[in-house]
């Protein structure tokens, strides 16, 4: 099938980021500017012209960011500042960071020391979104965000308008959104390596070639006929999963991811846009709208039950929750979501994860006994 | 002032006991109970004359009394991890639990949370919402990640205030009194004048404050700050302190005040008195605090934008690194510090992680020496008398030998 050499194209894409991102810069010829994790206007970066490109850490050894933070920080901003201090990122004509936890405030503020040829914009995502003061207030901090990034702005910058700008990105969620609700219908095809290798790419690629290379495989997937799945159907949520043996083991103990909450994942492109307004008006809102983002405020907690209505609506047995070490508003949320999916009859598992964990041997217990236990 | 035959300490004992007895029997009398983090528009809720009770505070009281292991391991078993801020961890088991050796503090209606000391307190307080069942208010103050707080931040945290008195009204069915928070913003703004003055008087030579003193005062600013008797206190701790200097009097009677420094960061509550005696063996005096500042909560009387900038431009955690050098060298020069002691708290990722650069550019730009030491705030397990003890002494000797240089030129 033609069409999944395309597959094979994006998963390779995913799990090379800095080949991707080379040529991704070379083919849309336009300079690249960093986003930090979670949630970014991405929009803003590509209307000025910027190729944006998603910085989720990828390193698992640190030395010069021990000089600027303590060992028990996240190891995704552990690893940012690394790769930041030691040139990975040089090619990049600034990053965006947002002060959505206490360790995106220090490191943002860490970076601008540790790392002075690249300049940081920081922004802010207010957290008391369901307040009108906060879609103002967001507005106007795209202002602040676009000025910052006129200031950086090249020759080679190719801007576009707000509103096509926008259709762009529609097009990426929608057709994201369209691969997620493939998947669990081609849970051999789609192991969890490859899902997630396929969503990763997306953060290193220009949005419009990575959304017709998704649609190619939108279409072979429809043209496959619909696989039977004898493994266990979870739904993963968190921050991210990117060690490559979890997701490893995960394929061994014939485990199909059948959908995710994970920031890193389908978070960025679920929330359906506002009806009305303009572009702006629109970007504002997904973002006051987005549920399962652990570090934005959220009223009365909604996640569990946004879990529990994904696990059932995939027919999921259950959920893994893949709690980020020294993440602290994930290790909030956990317990109460452990409720709420205990309460809603929905198994939940949850592992503590890192971007490189050294043995799976524990993990693999682990998740055999909770599948075996619940007769999965 | 009112007059009394009183000392402070005694005033601060006295008002510590009423604050939770006064608080559980306006409880039983029906009045609404508040929970509100440490730094927040507290103007608005004594306005409406809302029972407002300070989980931090409370765990700090139950960790200074070594009183943490039944909450601590509570949340533990509910889930919790043990890498998150020690207060919530106590705080999340009191509010199952509802009973503690150290004080008791009555259920809430309601909670506010401002995020202005952390982005933690918006998940604590979320939980807590969620646990049970009750209506949270937020107030978010923007980090400020540039040098000055933006305008649209100013006008985000503003609106927010005049929202939050609109979910108030709703909450007690009464209407907000303007012409009563006038008052009660006068009130706020005197309190954190004779605080502010009462601990800027420690950089007199000797200081005639032993600076532990001030986690005991620190406990009615963050709960009285409204009120009358607070200022009051807080005018006479001023006198008194005024008094021994005027005396020569050194922060203790039987020791030598021989080194001066900051203490950066939270209390190690568990180990107060270890950590104080440490420093006092060695004839050091913590003389000031990254803390003060943070209630010197200013603004003009009746101008709101104003009070939410206070909120956000005060409280250090608050703002960029710049400020954090800025505001120590500023400390450094003006309490004419020997040295700094950073306690690397794994309760507050948001106070630790500027903690290295700081360290170095205050170095840099006032030659002041300093130790990092690993603790909490309230976990017993995670601080080392040990290390403690050597990174103290480690301090110490760089503090003698730059005075023996200091002594040298001079001759």
């Amino acid at each position: 099938m033609k069409n999944l050499e395309v597959l094979q194209e994006l998963v390779y894409a995913g799990q090379h980021p800095e080949e991707t991102i080379q040529k991704s810069l070379q083919e849309s010829g336009k300079p690249g500017v960093g986003c930090f994790p979670l949630i970014v206007p991405e929009e803003l970066v590509y209307a000025a012209g910027f190729l944006p490109v998603g910085l989720w850490g990828g390193i698992s050894t640190f030395q010069q960011s021990n000089r600027y933070i303590q060992s028990f920080a996240c190891s995704i901003m552990r690893a940012n500042l690394e790769l930041g201090m030691t040139g990975k990122y040089d090619g990049l004509k600034a990053v965006l960071i947002p002060s959505e936890c206490d360790t995106l405030k220090c490191v943002c503020e860490n970076f601008k020391v540790a790392v002075p040829k690249l300049p940081v914009i920081g922004i802010t995502i207010p957290h008391n979104r369901t307040i009108q003061a906060a879609h103002q207030h967001l507005l106007e901090e795209f202002d602040y965000i676009n000025a910052a990034l006129e200031k950086v702005r090249t020759p080679d910058c190719k801007p576009l308008g707000m509103e096509d700008t926008f259709a762009i990105y529609e097009d990426w969620r929608k057709t994201a959104r369209e691969f997620t609700d493939l998947v669990p219908d081609h849970l051999n095809t789609i192991t969890p390596k490859i899902r997630h290798s396929v969503l990763k790419a997306a953060w290193f690629m220009d949005k419009k070639v990575y959304t017709e290379k998704l649609k190619a495989v939108n279409a072979a997937l429809r043209d496959l006929p619909k696989e039977e799945f004898t493994g266990t159907r979870l739904v993963l949520t968190g921050i991210m999963l990117d060690a490559e043996n979890v997701l490893d083991l995960l394929e061994e103990l014939h485990v199909g991811v059948v959908d995710d909450l994970l920031c890193h994942e389908s978070l960025q492109f679920r929330t359906l846009a506002r009806e009305g307004g303009s572009a702006r008006d629109k970007i504002a809102g997904r973002i006051l709208d987005v549920k399962g983002v652990s570090p934005l405020y959220e009223p009365m907690k909604p996640r569990g039950d946004l879990l529990a209505d994904v696990a059932q609506q995939r027919g999921a047995a259950g959920v893994l929750f893949c709690l980020l070490k020294f993440c602290d508003p994930e290790a909030f949320d956990q317990p109460l979501v452990q409720k709420d999916l205990e309460r809603r009859g929905v198994p939940m598992l949850s592992i503590e994860n890192d971007q490189l964990v050294e043995s799976v041997g524990q993990l693999r217990t682990r998740i055999q006994g909770f599948l075996e236990l619940r007769g999965l | 002032m009112e007059k009394t035959t009183r000392t402070s300490k005694e005033w601060v004992d006295q008002m510590l006991r009423e604050h939770y007895q006064d608080a559980r029997e306006a409880k039983k009398q029906g009045r609404l109970v508040c929970w509100s983090t440490s730094i927040a528009p507290q103007e608005l809720l004594t306005t409406m004359d809302i029972v407002t009770l300070y989980p931090e505070n409370h765990a700090a009281n139950i960790g200074a009394r070594r009183d943490t292991e039944t909450f601590i391991q509570h949340t533990e078993k509910q889930g919790y991890s043990s890498d998150l801020c020690s207060y919530a961890r106590v705080n999340l088991a009191y509010a199952e639990l509802q009973h503690s050796e150290a004080e008791n503090m009555p259920m809430p209606d309601f909670l506010l949370c401002t995020s202005n000391i952390c982005h933690t307190v918006i998940k604590w307080y979320e939980n807590l919402s969620k646990e049970l069942n009750i209506p949270l208010i937020l107030f978010d103050t923007p980090f400020n990640h540039t040098d000055e707080i933006q305008e649209h931040n100013a006008a985000y945290m503003e609106r927010q205030l005049y929202h939050i008195i609109d979910q108030l009204e709703e909450i007690t069915g009464r209407e907000f009194d303007y012409d009563k928070l006038q008052r009660v913003m006068a009130i706020s703004n005197e309190t954190c004048d004779w605080w502010n003055k009462a601990t800027q008087l420690a950089a007199a030579h000797p200081s005639p404050l032993n600076g532990f003193d001030i986690f005991n005062y620190m406990a009615i600013i963050v709960f009285a700050r409204g009120t009358q008797e607070a200022r009051d206190l807080f005018h006479l701790w001023h006198d008194e302190l005024q008094e021994k200097i005027a005396q020569g009097q050194g922060p203790w009677k039987d020791k030598e005040e021989e080194y001066r420094v900051l203490w950066d960061g939270i209390a190690c509550w568990p180990y107060l008195r270890f950590t104080y005696k440490t420093l006092k063996d060695l004839g050091i005096n913590m003389v000031t605090s990254t803390y003060p500042k943070s209630w010197t909560v200013s603004y003009e009387t009746g101008d709101v934008r104003g009070m939410a900038k206070a909120y956000s431009g005060n409280v250090y955690p608050n703002r960029n690194l710049n400020y954090d050098v800025e505001n120590m060298v500023n400390l450094a020069r003006k309490f004419d510090l020997d040295g700094i002691i950073f306690h690397s708290n794994r309760s507050c990722k948001l106070m630790d992680f500027r903690q290295y650069e700081v360290q170095r550019r205050v170095l840099e730009e006032c030659g002041v020496p300093s130790v990092l030491f690993d603790g909490d705030q309230t976990d017993p397990r995670l601080f080392s008398e040990a290390q403690y003890d050597t990174r103290i002494q480690a301090l110490a000797e760089m503090m003698a030998e730059n005075k023996a240089k200091k002594r040298r030129a001079a001759q």
